[in-house]
């Protein structure tokens, strides 16, 4: 293997593949990058056996194809502190992957190298390639909104019942929902797809295949996003990246039952400003167990709360309400995070009482629920 | 004024105080070796032994059994709790009309800080007299005081004049008083500690005073400088009264049973009926817990402890259910009798309960809790039992039938 490339271009072409470097591996190979030089172009690949990345990095001149699985990390870190504007890789004959750029030489250990294409190593995780039609296309800026919406609600912690870690992905004809969720909150979003699927698929993602596309997708090339479903994988493919994610095997709550139809209350209220008059009774919370109430009277809003020992805040605006008033408590932390990745200037709370879930509609086709603190005692 | 930039802090202690609250509802028990405590038949403790049982070696916290095998001729009485407290509340009345600044370590031992009295009362020590004075003639109880213009050092003063006395330690006296004194009279030095500071041949307070701060701290790490500053009676520890307090970090239930027991559904009904009063406590105060611990001795005193952290801070019995008996499930693996099981909340956090959203079930129970609550506000804490500890409670009436024969 023996090819020249542009230090850039081979530089945030490993970037794209970085998330997917083991850090701890189980095994050697999976902290490892194969690198595959082909007659016209060089594929980076990496997995952690969560997700995996295939990438083809362009500007390159290959002499002699080639592959070689090289320790991931000192791979990328040199590459990134490389000054010449070419890096020749090469790979000697005792199986030293030799990085050339300008005077500085840098030889790397192989973990498993060959010259025959058609022979890839044993050690490696197997990365399928994206080829023919996928299950589905859909915009990309579409998509990668969606994830923005859904990420941010999925739990940190491992629930033995439910897969609320990941990201359910939902679609049937023309419509795909992405759902996130703690249990105690829940983000849905729906958008319209480009091409149309009989059949509905579902599967619950890991979110860092997601965040590796939110992180990357937007530079990529190409306005389509296209996902296939490939039994326990996903893998996704905008211009020359492919990413996978593994499905989790958990069950994925039921997740429209929990979505109210419609709340017996309406609120409309701005959402930079609702934002603002949380964020700052919340300096007046208990971290560990934060709470604002909502106050809601004929076309005001006041946001509440107080901390025991330090203070107590009272806070109001502007709504768009008519009825007989509500009064919920919520933890402040949900609903900043739901403001933020809300794309509307205008965000409606339906409510059917103080003690039964919350409805935010923060944009088109974008709900969120929260399920309110009790008041019960 | 001289004087008047010092602290002056009292430790008051009511003596043998259950004893002395026996003997003022019954003076016959006058002059007689005296215990508080449950009969022997169901395992009862010394809870307070009268200056004349102690001559006996009997002490607190001993068996009843063995206090009688000490002393044939003691008259053990069951102790009135209500009296205890209404004793302890007049007392307090009385402490209070010197200070405000009261802090009160149990029904008969507390902190006053007197520090700018000095207008009204005299030097502490004299307020001090006139407090005994005044307790013995309208109570007829005594207190002993230690005076100091710290804490620390006032506690150990009323250990060393008790019974019945008071003794103050003048200002800059502190080192000097403490010299001869054992190092185990220091409150935070326990046994084990005696015990190594014996070892390196430091019997004595005056001695660890000076000994060299390096040589401590090999040993003792960076307990040995706090340790060697207590030795020479500094201490700027305020007393805190109630208002200045902080609220109760835990709160738990713990219970030693009539008899010992191997019986695991007896256990997980007693695990129940403790997580029901605790939980009911917690919603009292409006607080919800994060952590959870369950406390375990058997027969032979070998005492274990788990505890965990639970994912979203609670104050609902049936939540904390499952992870206390998975607890005592992974703690009870010994085949030997338990004698005592105990629940602890902490990580306490004022809050509202977060429901969840696919649950509905929890949402049900949370409502049950509060309605249970109020029936048992109204008609007492017996009125509604779970199905799980009914048998609990005929059980326990058919033990304490058989007793009372």
């Amino acid at each position: 293997m023996k090819f020249l490339i542009d230090r850039l271009a081979f530089r945030d072409a490993l970037q794209r593949v970085e998330m997917a470097i083991d850090r701890k591996p189980t095994r050697p190979a999976l902290g490892g990058v194969l690198v595959e030089a082909n007659n016209d172009s060089v594929l980076l690949m990496a997995s952690d056996l969560d997700i995996a990345v295939r990438y083809r990095a362009d500007q390159v001149q290959v002499d002699r194809t080639g592959w070689a699985v090289i320790p991931g990390r000192e791979l990328v870190e040199i590459v990134k502190d490389l000054e010449a504007e070419t890096v020749q890789v090469e790979l000697t004959e005792d199986n030293l992957c030799k990085l050339s750029a300008g005077e500085d030489v840098c030889r790397l250990v192989t973990l498993e190298s060959g010259e025959a294409p058609n022979e890839g190593p044993e050690s490696f995780p197997a990365i399928p390639d994206l080829e023919g039609e996928a299950s589905l296309t859909i915009d990309k800026n579409d998509f990668l909104l969606m994830v923005h919406s859904t990420r941010f609600a999925t739990s940190r912690v491992h629930d033995s019942r439910f897969a609320t870690e990941g990201v359910l992905i939902d679609m049937q004809g023309n419509e795909v929902t992405l759902v996130g969720t703690d249990g105690r909150r829940l983000a849905c979003i729906r958008r319209t797809s480009l091409t149309h699927q009989e059949d509905r698929q579902r599967a619950v993602l890991l979110p860092k295949v997601l965040d590796q596309l939110a992180r990357y997708g937007q530079d990529e090339e190409g306005d389509e996003l296209e996902v296939f479903f490939l039994g326990n994988l996903i893998g996704f493919r905008i211009g020359k990246l492919q990413s996978f994610g593994r499905v989790l095997d958990r069950e994925f709550p039921s997740y429209d039952n929990v979505i109210p139809k419609e709340g017996r209350h309406r609120v409309r209220a701005h959402r930079e400003s609702l934002s603002k008059k949380l964020r700052l009774a919340s300096h007046l919370t208990q971290d560990a167990a934060a709470v604002v109430r909502l106050k809601v009277s004929a076309d005001r809003m006041e946001v509440l709360a107080e901390s025991e020992g330090r203070g107590r805040a009272n806070a109001a605006l502007e709504v768009d309400y008519v009825g007989e008033g509500l009064s919920a408590a919520f933890n402040p932390a949900f609903l900043l995070e739901g403001l933020k990745a809300a794309h509307s200037e205008q965000v409606e709370l339906q409510m059917e009482d103080a003690n039964r879930p919350a409805k935010f509609v923060l944009g088109d086709g974008f709900d969120y629920v929260v399920m309110p603190l009790s008041t019960a005692n | 004024m001289k004087g008047a930039s010092f602290r002056a802090v009292l430790h008051v202690d009511l003596d043998a105080f259950f004893v002395a609250v026996e003997r003022v509802l019954d003076p016959r028990l006058c002059g007689r070796p005296v215990v508080v405590g449950a009969s022997p038949s169901r395992r009862g403790v010394v809870a307070a032994a009268s200056y004349e049982a102690r001559a006996f070696g009997i002490h607190s916290a001993m068996p009843m059994a063995q206090a009688l095998r000490l002393c044939p001729n003691l008259v053990r009485v069951s102790g009135t709790h209500g009296a205890y407290g209404r004793a302890s509340r007049a007392v307090f009345d009385v402490l209070g009309n010197y200070t405000p600044v009261i802090e009160k370590v149990s029904v008969d031992e507390a902190y006053l800080d007197l520090t700018g009295t000095e207008h009204l009362f005299g030097r502490a020590v004299d307020a001090a007299d006139r407090m005994r004075r005044e307790v013995r003639e309208r109570l007829r109880l005594d207190l002993t005081i230690g005076a100091s213009r710290n804490r620390l050092v006032s506690k150990v003063a009323s250990a060393f004049a008790k019974p019945m006395g008071l003794f103050d330690v003048q200002p800059g006296q502190e080192a000097r008083f403490l010299a001869p004194l054992p190092v185990k009279a220091l409150p935070g030095i326990g046994p084990v500690t005696t015990r190594r500071l014996h070892d390196l041949n430091i019997p004595r307070l005056g001695v660890l005073a000076d000994t060299e701060g390096w040589f401590l701290e090999e040993i003792f790490g960076n307990y040995s400088k706090p340790m060697q500053r207590r030795a020479r009676g500094e201490d700027d520890t305020p007393v805190s009264p109630p208002w200045e307090r902080h609220e109760a970090k835990t709160i738990g239930h713990e219970e030693t049973f009539a008899a010992d027991t191997d019986d695991h559904a007896f256990l997980r009904a007693k695990l129940r009926a403790q997580l029901e009063s605790t939980t009911r406590r917690l919603r009292e105060k409006g607080l919800l817990a994060r952590k959870l611990t369950v406390k375990l001795r058997y027969a032979d005193f070998v005492t274990e402890s788990r505890d965990a952290t639970l994912p979203v801070a609670t104050d609902h019995d049936i939540e904390l259910l499952q992870p206390a008996l998975e607890l005592l499930h992974r703690m009870a693996t010994r085949r030997t009798l338990v004698r005592l099981l105990g629940v602890r909340l902490g990580g306490l956090v004022q809050g509202y309960w977060q429901g969840g959203l696919f649950d509905p079930r929890a949402r049900r129970s949370r409502r049950l809790v509060s309605v249970l609550d109020r029936v048992r506000a109204k008609y007492g804490v017996q009125a509604v039992r779970a199905g799980e500890t009914v048998w609990l409670a005929q059980a326990e009436n058919r033990r304490h039938g058989s007793f009372l024969g």
